[in-house]
């Protein structure tokens, strides 16, 4: 992905979701993208599939397997889709269809793209496919409904029918986000066995820092729009070069500490429509310097110390060493 | 039935605000076309709960395990199928309208979604002076009172004029906040309070949440699936399976030594973002779905997705039971397990 932008032209005014988000997803890696509600991290997987709005203007390049994406016209960019490139949605009631069978639903998803493909070897697969996400007694649960079944099985079936076809990559919004934390930790496994199976790559998005560790070797951290941070999880989460990042980490309750006062982020997140100037988190940062640099340019992402480590900070570096210097970051 | 009087029994000793003494909750489910059982979902069982004077609580499980139901027996809005509620010694059961109203003044709830909790129609002053007009207390002094308690949870006391919808989540969680602190309560029942805030917001509620405990010596029920945000501001943990708790303790006991299967079972599917320490720990990840509350397994509730069942765990229904360390657990096979730390 290079230089992605997405605007949105309301009669508010224009709200930029994406702005120059850029990333390279190799063959069987995981990327993690974090951000808060707003931050365009959805967005900008909905790009890749082409399922934005028509009214959307996307600029930018999303190359796969050596064509731009945003260029192929629609019925070559359908058969990428769900066949190639697969989506695991957050709310799994609402990406099924109520009124058809979860098998019949996933067999639908082989048949757009196969559909030379006989009954019984389309049953077989799909009864092995709902075997493979770990549902019990598949072929009974591919004659139920959808509200038949618990959220946590829910979402294994999306999980199947995003497989359906071996995708090369896996794009899963919030897949844990409406769940338990027992069966948040199901699923988790469950992709990561399915993934491994295939050798497919992923882009995980959430909200949930925790899930990433678990789940991604990569994250992307994006605020207003924008990627301020990237790199290897064991980089980002453990030397922050971003005072968002970092604050993010400091202000997370954890199993690990107890008591005392979780350092907060000041103010709350930007409207989209209303970016503030220069860095977009100056206003919430403890660390800028006003009105210059901060408010008045804007940071490029840059590489740090570490191998693909990159922030978008002006200080940067200032970041990292305090952040390195203070193992035990949650104070209390 | 005896008659009470309305002013109950003399208040207590002081030192509970809240007694649930064997609470049951079952609602009953039609009989319909799809479930001809028609048996009732058995949301609460036999729960008991003490909440201290300016203690936190935390009442922690998963969806569906009955810890927002007990949060609204604990309030008197829900009448129990059986069990009693004590409110500073008052059993709620045994007053009438008007008592039960005053002691209601003392017991405020703050709701998950600040966007569906507030009436966009009304300013937030008019949202904060509510409860005070309810209980003819907004004659005297009233605005003042509202100005006081918008800066109590650090919002602008201007920002009375103001409209809901010109706050951000974080902001409109603090303003139900203010609108339950109205009335001066004792007790503040908190359902999941930060789940639905950005993360970067949580925790300045987290921290406003823990002050104003130790300004005002409030009491909080935290009722909460997040179990970093619930050892973070309980000082006493309850953890809720199927209805029934499982496993009480300090929060040092419960999450230093939790004993129960399900406890371990629930602190270890937490991911860590130290990707060292997640890499060192085991995880548990459980098998199946939670049982349905409709037809709970006989024995222990968990036994059907715990490692360590055995057959007494069908036949002998487990009870919470204390081993002289302040820390009850309902298990045949208590244990500390180190290898999750």
């Amino acid at each position: 992905m290079r230089d992605l932008r997405v605007r949105f032209p309301t009669s508010d005014g224009v709200v930029q979701a994406c702005d120059g988000v850029s990333y390279d997803l190799s063959r069987g890696d995981v990327l993690g993208i974090v951000g808060e509600s707003g931050s365009g991290k959805t967005v900008s997987a909905m790009a890749i599939l082409g399922l934005l709005p028509a009214s959307a203007e996307v600029t930018g390049e999303i190359r796969f397997d050596g064509r731009n994406l945003l260029e192929l016209p629609p019925d070559e960019l359908r058969k990428v889709r769900g066949n190639r490139i697969a989506m695991v949605f957050q709310d799994a009631l609402a990406a099924l269809n109520p009124l058809h069978r979860v098998g019949s639903q996933i067999a639908e998803a082989i048949t757009t793209h196969r559909p030379a493909i006989g009954s019984s070897e389309l049953r077989d697969r799909t009864v092995q496919l709902l075997a493979d996400v770990g549902i019990p007694d598949p072929a009974r649960v591919a004659r139920r409904y959808p509200h038949e079944l618990s959220g946590g099985m829910r979402q294994r079936a999306l999980i199947a029918m995003a497989m359906a076809n071996d995708p090369e990559v896996i794009i899963a919004d919030e897949p844990t986000t409406a769940l338990d934390v027992t069966t948040q930790a199901q699923v988790l496994e469950v992709l990561e066995e399915m993934r491994e199976r295939t050798g497919s790559a992923m882009v995980l998005i959430t909200h949930n820092l925790g899930v990433v560790t678990v789940a991604a070797d990569r994250a992307l951290v994006m605020y207003a729009g924008k990627v301020v941070e990237s790199g290897e999880i064991r980089e980002v989460f453990a030397h922050p070069a971003h005072p968002y990042t970092a604050g993010l980490l400091a202000s997370m309750p954890r199993l690990e500490h107890e008591g005392g006062s979780l350092e907060r982020i000041a103010g709350h997140p930007p409207s989209l429509m209303h970016v503030p100037s220069g860095c977009a988190f100056h206003p919430r940062c403890p660390r800028s310097r006003l009105p210059e640099p901060c408010a008045t340019a804007i940071p490029l992402l840059r590489t740090l110390l570490g191998p693909g480590h990159r922030s978008a900070c002006h200080f940067a570096e200032e970041v990292i060493v305090s952040s390195s210097d203070d193992p035990s970051q949650p104070t209390g | 039935m005896t008659v009470l009087s309305d002013d109950g029994p003399a208040k207590s000793t002081g030192e509970h605000i809240l007694e649930v003494r064997s609470l049951v909750k079952h609602f009953p489910v039609r009989r319909s076309l799809v479930d001809r059982s028609g048996a009732p979902v058995h949301a609460v069982c036999d729960v008991s709960l003490i909440l201290a004077r300016g203690e936190t609580l935390g009442l922690v499980g998963e969806s569906g395990c009955g810890k927002s139901t007990t949060a609204l027996l604990a309030l008197g809005l829900l009448p129990p199928t059986s069990g009693s509620v004590r409110f500073d010694g008052q059993d709620l059961a045994e007053l009438r309208h008007r008592a039960l109203r005053a002691l209601r003044r003392r017991m405020q709830l703050v709701f998950q979604d600040p966007f569906a909790s507030l009436d966009p129609r009304m300013t937030v002053g008019e949202s904060v002076a509510e409860p005070l007009r309810i209980h003819r207390l907004y004659r005297e002094g009233g605005p003042g009172r509202v100005r006081e308690l918008l800066s109590l949870v650090e919002l602008s006391p201007d920002d009375g004029d103001r409209y809901p919808h010109e706050f951000s989540g974080g902001q409109r969680q603090r303003i139900g906040i203010a609108r339950a602190l109205a009335l001066g309560p004792d007790l503040v029942v908190l359902d999941e309070p930060v789940s639905s805030l950005d993360m970067s917001v949580q925790a300045g509620v987290v921290n406003l949440l823990a002050g104003l405990q130790d300004q005002l010596g409030v009491a909080y029920l935290f009722v909460a699936h997040d179990l970093s945000v619930v050892r973070h501001v309980s000082h006493r943990v309850a953890v809720m399976h199927l209805g029934k708790i499982v496993e009480t303790g300090t929060r040092q006991a419960v999450f230093g030594r939790p004993l129960h299967p399900y406890t371990q079972a629930l602190l270890s599917a937490v991911p860590s973002v130290e990707p060292e320490r997640q890499r060192r720990r085991r995880r548990i990840v459980l098998e199946g779905d939670p049982p349905s509350p409709t037809d709970p397994p006989s024995g222990c509730r968990f036994r059907t997705r715990c490692w360590k069942a055995d057959t007494i765990c069908a036949e002998e229904e487990p009870l919470l039971v204390e081993r002289g360390d302040g820390h009850p657990v309902a298990c045949h096979f208590p244990s500390v397990d180190a290898t999750l730390a």
